[in-house]
């Protein structure tokens, strides 16, 4: 069967208004050498641990309000579509404030625990917060 | 440890009055004491070689060192509290070391409860660790006894070395013993610092060490007039020596130059337990002062929900927060196991059932969702 599409391109039944990605990081990933994922993360100032803490937990908004690196933040986004395809590791979340966006692509496990967080927020209706960098990708999620 | 000479308080209310003071005079936990009890609660040994005659000829220097070497040189808030930070207190409650030369013992274990929550930001984690076990058992193998006190920095490396298991394991009451009340388990209960350095006339690093890790341990001179310390910032007013002591130092504030130090005579004594003293006064900062980067800790934490679930871009790096827990890596050995726990660990987020987590050096080996 030939690939037609490597990108999501309906909307979800409930966003009328929707809006499809543009296609950042759309071609097929080859898996990056350790050096490549090494630049990334120096490059991105990637956490290597998580430093918000949960809505309502104490001191929540001060730690929150610190966080943050290179990329861009999107706090309390609701996911009500999820997308994939047969490709190696393309998947996409669909958030009615922020519209599709790919799941970083760089390694199975990295990416298995990003699919696994924007499942779970689908499935559990539960809010995340997620970094976004400059190539569209999403990079880091949290689960509340 | 020598008998001390008591003091007037008539003479102190004097002095105090007289000096403008600088700090209330108060019926204290300590007050009714009688010479013999109150010297069993310090515990420091005096330093090798330093006359008690000449402890305070370099108290004006040390203070300007102290107040010169200010926060904002190392880049950390001009003050900072523990039991404050930002609205959130980090601190565990003030302890009782009674009739025994311990305060080593409370004054690390103190600093260690406090980095290992203020480090998580997990103001609700039960760490009470045993203070007990600390003194008994390490301390008796280096030779400290009540009556002998010890020094933080052989305390801190037992710590380090060995570890420190937790109050439940063996309670702490007063008074000499043989380390055999140690709950056999406790090598799967336990704490361990991961790294510690001296900090010794580096008021700069202490500053630093407090408002990054939460807490450093301290030894000051204590002198008659401190028993009866009500409040205020402490500064030497009358008295004669009576002996070594160590605290958690827990803050500090350029502004009243003074450190926030919690001490080990119950919240009867002081500001609840908790006092303030001057910088550069009776060698607080260079007695012996030891600043703690981390404590790992090895234990169950059960009935854990999950309130949260991170990662990122690198493999094998998930973390989960348990409500009392905070945020705790799950073990990043294969991403298979990683995976493996983290579906689990999701499966009871979205049921809002409880699990049960057991912690080692930073990650999760083993769960129980339930």
């Amino acid at each position: 069967m030939a690939r037609t599409r490597t990108s999501p391109s309906k909307t979800p039944p409930a966003a009328a208004a929707g809006r499809a990605s543009s296609g950042a990081g759309m071609t097929e990933p080859k898996p990056p050498t350790d050096a490549q994922l090494a630049a990334s993360l120096a490059q991105t100032g990637a956490a290597a641990e998580p430093t918000q803490l949960p809505p309502g937990v104490a001191g929540a908004e001060a730690v929150t309000a610190a966080a943050g690196v290179t990329g861009t933040w999107s706090t309390g986004v609701t996911v009500t579509a999820l997308w994939s395809i047969n490709e190696i590791r393309n998947a996409w979340m669909y958030g009615p404030t922020v519209g599709w966006k790919k799941l970083h692509n760089g390694r199975d496990g990295a990416f298995s625990a990003l699919v696994t967080l924007a499942s779970q927020a689908r499935q559990t209706n539960r809010q995340i917060n997620f970094r976004e960098e400059a190539d569209g990708m999403v990079y880091e999620i949290y689960l509340w | 440890m020598p008998l001390n000479q008591p003091m007037d308080l008539g003479d102190l209310r004097s002095e105090l009055e007289r000096t403008g003071t600088p700090w209330q005079i108060s019926y204290t936990s300590m007050t009714a004491l009688t010479e013999e009890e109150r010297v069993l609660r310090l515990g420091v040994p005096p330093t090798p070689g330093l006359d008690v005659e000449h402890l305070e000829d370099s108290r004006e220097a040390a203070a300007a060192a102290a107040a010169s070497a200010t926060a904002a040189s190392v880049g950390a808030p001009t003050s900072f509290d523990l039991r404050n930070v930002g609205g959130v207190n980090y601190g565990t409650p003030v302890r009782d070391q009674a009739n025994c030369g311990s305060c080593v013992a409370f004054g690390v274990a103190g600093t260690m409860e406090g980095v290992a929550r203020y480090t998580r930001r997990a103001s609700a984690l039960p760490v009470d660790l045993s203070e007990a076990h600390l003194f008994y058992c390490h301390g008796r193998r280096a030779g400290a006894r009540c009556g002998t006190g010890w020094w933080p920095d052989q305390a801190l490396n037992a710590s380090r070395d060995t570890g420190v298991t937790f109050e439940d394991y063996y309670p702490y009451t007063a008074g000499d013993q043989d380390c055999s009340g140690l709950n056999a388990d406790w090598p799967n209960h336990l704490a361990k610092v991961t790294a510690w350095q001296y900090l010794n006339n580096n008021p700069a690093g202490m500053k630093e060490y407090i408002s990054t890790y939460g807490s450093v341990t301290a030894c000051f001179d204590v002198y008659q007039d401190f028993f009866s310390y009500g409040g205020g910032v402490y500064r030497h007013i009358a008295g004669s020596y009576a002996g070594g002591h160590c605290v958690t130092l827990l803050g500090y504030d350029d502004g009243q130059s003074c450190w926030i130090a919690k001490n080990s005579w119950n919240a009867g004594w002081g500001e609840g337990g908790y006092f303030r003293i001057a910088y550069g006064e009776c060698r607080i900062e260079s007695y012996q002062t030891c600043g703690v980067q981390g404590v790992n800790l090895r234990t169950w934490w059960p009935d854990q929900l999950i309130l949260g679930l991170w990662s990122n871009e690198a493999d094998a790096n998930v973390w989960a927060y348990g409500a009392v827990r905070g945020w705790l890596k799950l073990d990043g050995s294969t991403v298979t196991t990683n995976q493996a726990m983290l579906l689990e660990l999701a499966a009871a987020k979205a049921g809002s059932r409880p699990v049960g987590l057991f912690e080692d050096s930073g990650s999760v080996q083993q769960l129980y969702a339930w």
